[in-house]
């Protein structure tokens, strides 16, 4: 059984003094074992930040973050590896692999560095060869992708390969930041559909972070909605999007274009 | 193009056959200079001091009665060694000091980088000359007080750099992975910084070789009896005018071997920097045209007439980019269309698809590497002049006043060091004949038009403090400064929240239907453009494929097989949930789908389909030759 992410009034707070800027504010969200919880807001609402601050990328500057009842914020050391079982697909397709690294290199370094974090002795290359043609094939791609540099795959295919990275440190959860946002929208459901695939096939829970809600809807069980730093409202994801309780949230609904 | 085929290319020009031609010498001379000349060069004729030039010494003899020009040449191993060795040692400890902050991180970290600015802040010579004295008069001493000299602005310049690949997501991800730090500079950083310190590291070789002999000539570096160019200019100073040629020559070798270090690093920059315009070659260009010409006499050629109301009218434009030495690749294929008075008109596509260069060669805004034509192009009632030279003639003389314009990135299309309120009022100014204080009163009520809250103090902000929407807004607003008949917007919501996009979406219809500005609206959103537009073109692989009105379109009326694939992938409020969601697949094809419109593939000229959003970003490294370097999936699918 995989653990629960549990936020407990996480707040970032960036600068000092005057300058000081909450980009978020005491937030209390829990994310249950195999579930898909959408994020959705607008830009500045926090939300990428509170995902930051789950991976270590941020600290937070108060509150706690846990993955079951280990603490996760402020880790160090063997703590910190415990942390590693949440992982992150950015945003941008553009920079999410080193553009001098071929994809089966990219594979390779979160292979090894899933078999450090469990302890297991790293297998030998030519069986990790073996694993990076398996998760290439979980994300619907051929094996000989892994000989291939980032600048010769398109952004869809990226962003499927950053899935298949996530997926190869073996994660609890992973956090998908407005991971089809910079795609077509004539590709965004390959990536999607992938993601949920993998979920139910492997049963981590995922932090859906999107700004488009009809997407949101499609794909999450539950949603939470930030503004200006803070969780305005949280709900099964019928409830919020056919009967929304604040303002903000029913703004957002109403925007949507429709065909 | 790949960084060796660069080189060579670099390697052909007459810069870099000099370059070749300087980098050889010396480098022959620093290696056998000594061995063939050292012996002759030591000789002292105490019958032949400070003789003029004559035929047994080129350039005469100096006050021990040594060959200067053997002596000069003589010295090139010690000079540039020294200065060579002394550029290594301060690169590599620069890198090293300028990495290790983001190693280390923290507070250990920021202590590194102010020790680099405050090290920076010392001119660099009066550091060498410094360290010089301190450390000894000996060559050694000389290298390692150059190379103390050169660390800080390294290790600077490698800090920059490396702190700004720090925060793509690729090292994010390391991090998340768990792969250690040094592993990450190692693996991540050091290779993506490595060009831009190369190449400043050759041009520094040569600063390194002009400060090595100054210390020299200062009685610093280099000790009797072995000598350089810089002990050699000290000797021959003193002297210069019974005999100019004693300082002259070793100066005029430092001269020569410094220009050699940075003709080095000219042309280093150039094999390692991707090159971002090319235009075509003569050849292609001529073919384009006879091909064109051609085309205009076949009776098929002749354009359908324009409609009376149009005020945008466009009959097959082409647009196409080089691709490789002799062929070119088209981007946009015989697209015809026009835009109605007060219509709103929307282009969708996938990235690559051609739409934002239809519009942006309607605009002249394309890169000047693209060849653009068209059998016919009318505006407002003007022939667009699209096909002089066979480049995109500019359209200035109707921004401002009957066309405007309204860009992705309201960021980076607004100034950020002017004023909101003078780049709005600017309009006024060049293109209306408005004085100052007019174009500044139309400027606030234009604001005021596209509902910037307190228009009159927002005049005066910069764009950094206005919010992404409200620059948007700007920008439609400096578009409004003329009586525009046409507003050519390229996806001006993308990068906008939904709830802003809705707004920007709302002001647009409203100018639409008060002022019966026609728009033409560029979106990768089908749903965006069908909520806005009266009418739909659908561009797949640089073709039009249809024209439908936004009504057919909604009620799945469709023709082609592209248009409904592209319709279905679009979720909305009422797509089914559990199901998977559609997609189109890499290896779909649909070039052959339904009853489109797009005119016949030209004949004559090798046409190979490209990416044409990488041709609208100048991106020459992937519109050129290499097939696989293309990132548009649909594209390799075609080429395998």
């Amino acid at each position: 059984m995989n653990p629960q992410l549990s936020f407990e009034s996480v707040s970032v707070i960036y600068g000092h003094g005057a300058a000081a800027f909450t980009a978020v504010d005491s937030v209390d969200l829990r994310l249950e074992p195999g579930e898909i919880l959408g994020l959705v807001g607008e830009s500045g609402s926090g939300k990428s930040t509170l995902a930051r601050a789950a991976v270590g990328l941020t600290e937070p500057s108060s509150g706690r973050i846990l993955l079951g009842d280990t603490e996760i914020s402020r880790a160090r050391g063997p703590v910190a590896r415990e942390r590693r079982r949440v992982q992150m697909v950015f945003q941008d397709p553009q920079s999410c692999f080193d553009p001098r690294r071929t994809i089966g290199q990219s594979l390779d370094e979160a292979l090894v560095a899933a078999h450090r974090r469990e302890g297991t002795s790293v297998p030998s290359p030519r069986a990790r060869r073996d694993e990076i043609s398996g998760l290439l094939d979980s994300v619907a791609l051929p094996a000989e992708y892994a000989q291939r540099m980032p600048a010769q795959l398109s952004g869809g295919q990226r962003q499927r390969i950053a899935v298949a990275r996530a997926i190869a440190a073996r994660p609890s959860v992973i956090l998908a930041d407005e991971i089809t946002s910079a795609l077509d929208v004539s590709v965004q459901g390959s990536v999607l559909n992938l993601l949920r695939d993998l979920q139910q096939e492997l049963g981590f829970s995922v932090l859906f972070i999107s700004h488009n809600l009809a997407v949101v809807r499609i794909v999450s069980d539950r949603v939470a909605v930030m503004r200006a730093g803070r969780l305005v409202e949280v709900g099964e994801t019928l409830d919020v999007m056919e009967n929304p309780q604040h303002d903000y949230t029913r703004e957002l609904i109403s925007a949507v274009p429709s065909l | 193009m790949t960084t060796a085929r660069r080189l060579l290319a670099a390697l052909r020009t007459p810069l870099g056959v000099l370059a070749l031609l300087a980098c050889g010498t010396l480098l022959f001379l620093t290696l056998f200079a000594p061995a063939i000349w050292g012996e002759r060069a030591a000789v002292t004729d105490t019958t032949q001091i400070s003789q003029p030039p004559s035929d047994e010494h080129l350039f005469g003899t100096d006050g021990s009665g040594r060959d200067i020009l053997l002596r000069t040449l003589a010295a090139t191993q010690l000079s540039v060694s020294m200065a060579l060795m002394a550029t290594v040692a301060g690169v590599l400890s620069g890198v090293l000091v300028g990495l290790l902050p983001l190693i280390l991180g923290g507070r250990a970290g920021r202590w590194i980088v102010a020790g680099i600015n405050i090290g920076v802040a010392f001119p660099g010579l009066l550091l060498a000359i410094a360290f010089s004295v301190i450390l000894g008069q000996s060559g050694t001493a000389a290298t390692l007080a150059i190379a103390i000299a050169m660390l800080p602005n390294y290790g600077r310049l490698t800090h920059n750099l490396a702190a700004s690949v720090w925060g793509r997501d690729y090292i994010s991800a390391a991090r998340v992975l768990g792969v250690p730090t040094w592993q990450i500079v190692l693996r991540h950083v050091l290779p993506n910084v490595r060009d831009p310190l190369l190449v400043n590291a050759a041009i520094t070789a040569g600063g390194a070789l002009v400060s090595f002999a100054g210390l020299s000539f200062l009685g610093l570096g280099i000790q009797v009896p072995q000598y350089d160019w810089g002990r050699m200019l000290n000797e021959g100073v003193s002297r210069i005018f019974v005999t100019p040629a004693a300082a002259l020559v070793p100066g005029i070798a430092i001269i020569l071997a410094g220009l050699t270090f940075v003709l080095l690093g000219e042309i280093l920059g150039k094999a390692l920097t991707p090159d971002t315009h090319r235009s075509l070659s003569s050849r292609v260009l001529r073919r384009l045209r006879a091909q064109t010409a051609e085309n205009e006499t076949e009776p098929a050629g002749v354009p359908a007439p324009f409609a009376e109301d149009s005020v945008l009218a466009v009959r097959n434009l082409r647009v196409c980019a080089p691709h490789g030495r002799d062929d070119v690749r088209t981007l946009v294929d015989g697209v015809s269309f026009d835009v109605a008075r007060g219509e709103i008109v929307g282009v969708v596509g996938e990235s690559g698809s051609g739409k934002s260069l239809t519009l942006m060669s309607m605009a002249g805004l394309l890169d000047p590497s693209l060849h653009v034509s068209a059998d016919a192009a009318r505006f407002d009632g003007e022939d667009l002049t699209l096909r002089a030279g066979g480049h995109p003639a500019s359209l200035d003389h109707h921004f401002g006043k009957r066309m405007a314009m309204v860009f992705q990135d309201p960021m980076s299309s607004l100034n950020p060091a002017l004023h909101v309120g003078s780049q709005v009022a600017e309009a006024g100014l060049l293109h209306l004949g408005m004085n100052r204080r007019e174009a500044r009163e139309a400027a606030i009520e234009r604001l005021e038009a596209v509902r910037i809250p307190d228009a009159e103090r927002r005049y005066g902000q910069y764009p950094h403090e206005y919010s992404g929407g409200m620059r948007q807004r700007a920008m439609i607003a400096a578009g409004l400064m003329g009586k525009p008949s046409l507003i050519l917007a390229d996806e001006p919501t993308t990068a906008l929240d939904v709830t802003v996009q809705a707004e920007i979406l709302t002001l647009l219809r409203r100018i639409n239907e008060e002022d019966g500005t026609a728009i033409m609206f560029v979106s990768h959103d089908i749903a965006v453009v069908t909520s806005l537009c009266t009418r739909v073109l659908v561009m797949y692989r640089g073709r039009l494929v249809e024209d439908i009105s936004s009504e057919d379109l909604r009620a799945g009326r469709a023709a082609h097989a592209y248009t409904r694939a592209l319709m279905d992938t679009v979720p909305t409020m009422t797509t089914p949930r559990g199901e998977p969601m559609a997609s189109i697949p890499d290896e779909a094809d649909f070039s052959g789908g339904g009853d489109g419109c797009a005119a016949g593939r030209a004949a004559g000229v090798e046409v190979v389909r490209g990416d044409a959003d990488a041709a609208m970003r100048g991106d020459a490294e992937r519109l050129d030759g290499d097939v696989e370097r293309t990132s548009d999936p649909l594209v390799q699918e075609e080429k395998r």
